[in-house]
């Protein structure tokens, strides 16, 4: 064997060596874009869940505190627009803080009528809203994981070389000011 | 081949000596079986010397090791509301000469529904080791928690529900940090070498009832167990007629 058949079968055994990785870094990122795709629709799930539940405690609050009308209003406007279509992770963040916001001064304002506190039906929804905006916390957390996974490998190299090729791009973080979301879930200790 | 005087009183003694051995080992076994029923009885525990189907409660460490494997010295009771057990587990390893017996402390706690397995183990020596072999560990959003502890999940969107910050602060806490424990199926256990030590068990279930109290709701409702659904109305009072 010649040196120049030598270099040539080491070179064609680099570039298999090379098309090989650059495969498996492309699969790689196809599973996890996949990945932060599907945790994302988990957590439009358990969002949309939480905004079926909204109209239901509207309603129960109204029929001990009427006169609250402008809460009233301003958690329906708050709720429709999170429900609305959004582009992004961040623009539904911006939504949804806002309607925590409302939903805030909603549970704020029944603090001030004990009958409606006492009611089995109004505690049964605030349970049950308990509970989603848990699952929502949990998925918020599986996806910020998944997110991180992912823009750490576009980030580095050498697997950004293969993601600035194929266009593989950081995905967003779906953040939330409400302690309550990012806190929970509501464990007795 | 012919024994000798002196060859006959060497096997004398080594007989002997082995049947003494032999006598010891049961009356230390049968006095230590005796303590621990004793113990058992005076704090609320079920005593009883084996228990066959506690020989496979999970996979994984000390379930997987070795063969011959027996759960003895079983004790059994309710703690907060949940099926409570501690037992010594024994398994052998090698073969012949090299034959050795080894024993793992387990106290664990029945769940009300099957969960997919989450492991988290302190993070040393071995499991930077495992880590730098290519071994998994879960990162969560709690950096001191990533650096105290590895985890090990078989469904991670449930691992991440499961271990909440909540969770991992209190893991964190002086008294809690440094315990290994792991859920699989219906048992959540923990671990450590030897025999079973009675002065530790209060302070293993602790671990495990702190972990079992914070696995949230919808946790258990996507496993088919609603723990809301379980809890007993409060009786109506009866009217005076």
């Amino acid at each position: 064997m010649t040196g120049g058949t030598i270099a040539l079968v080491v070179l064609i055994a680099v570039v298999v060596i090379v098309l090989l990785w650059g495969v498996a870094q492309y699969n790689g990122f196809v599973r996890l874009r996949n990945l932060v795709q599907e945790s994302w629709r988990q957590i439009d799930v358990e969002l949309h869940r939480r905004h079926d539940l909204i109209p239901n405690l509207v309603e129960t609050v109204k029929g001990y505190a009427a006169h609250e009308r402008n809460v009233f209003d301003e958690v329906t406007r708050a709720r429709a627009a999170a429900a609305g279509p959004v582009d992004s992770p961040a623009q539904q963040a911006v939504q949804e803080n806002a309607l925590n916001s409302a939903l805030g001064r909603l549970l704020a304002v029944a603090e001030n009528y004990p009958v409606l506190r006492a009611s089995e039906n109004f505690q049964q929804l605030q349970a049950e809203l308990a509970n989603t905006e848990d699952r929502i916390a949990a998925g918020r957390r599986f996806y910020n994981a998944n997110v991180r996974t992912l823009n750490t490998k576009v980030e580095t190299f050498p697997a950004n070389v293969v993601a600035n090729m194929f266009g593989f791009t950081r995905a967003e973080y779906f953040e939330v000011d409400d302690p309550q979301v990012r806190q929970a879930p509501s464990v007795g200790f | 081949m012919t024994l000798d005087a002196s060859d006959l009183v060497g096997v004398a003694f080594f007989g002997v000596f082995g049947l003494v051995a032999v006598a010891l080992g049961n009356a230390w076994q049968k006095r230590r079986h005796e303590k621990l029923a004793a113990w058992a009885r005076t704090h609320g525990w079920d005593y009883v010397r084996y228990d066959r189907e506690l020989e496979r409660i999970q996979s994984g460490a000390p379930f997987d090791t070795g063969d011959s494997h027996a759960a003895i010295e079983v004790m059994r009771r309710d703690w907060q509301g949940r099926p409570a057990v501690s037992f010594t587990y024994r398994w052998t390893t090698g073969s012949g000469k090299d034959r050795s017996t080894s024993y793992a402390h387990v106290v664990a706690l029945r769940l009300p529904a099957h969960l997919p397995r989450l492991e988290v183990t302190p993070e040393g020596v071995g499991a930077r080791l495992i880590k730098l072999a290519g071994g998994k560990d879960l990162q969560l959003e709690l950096e001191a928690f990533n650096r105290a502890y590895r985890v090990v999940a078989s469904d991670e969107r449930t691992a991440h529900a499961v271990l909440h910050p909540r969770l991992m602060e209190r893991l964190l806490q002086p008294h809690l940090v440094g315990r290994h424990w792991r859920i699989e199926g219906t048992w959540l256990v923990t671990w450590d070498d030897g025999r079973t030590d009675v002065d530790r068990i209060a302070d293993r279930l602790m671990v495990l009832t702190v972990v079992a109290d914070a696995v949230p709701r919808h946790v258990w409702q996507d496993h088919g167990h609603d723990p809301l659904a379980t809890i007993e109305p409060h009786p109506v009072p009866k009217e005076s007629s």
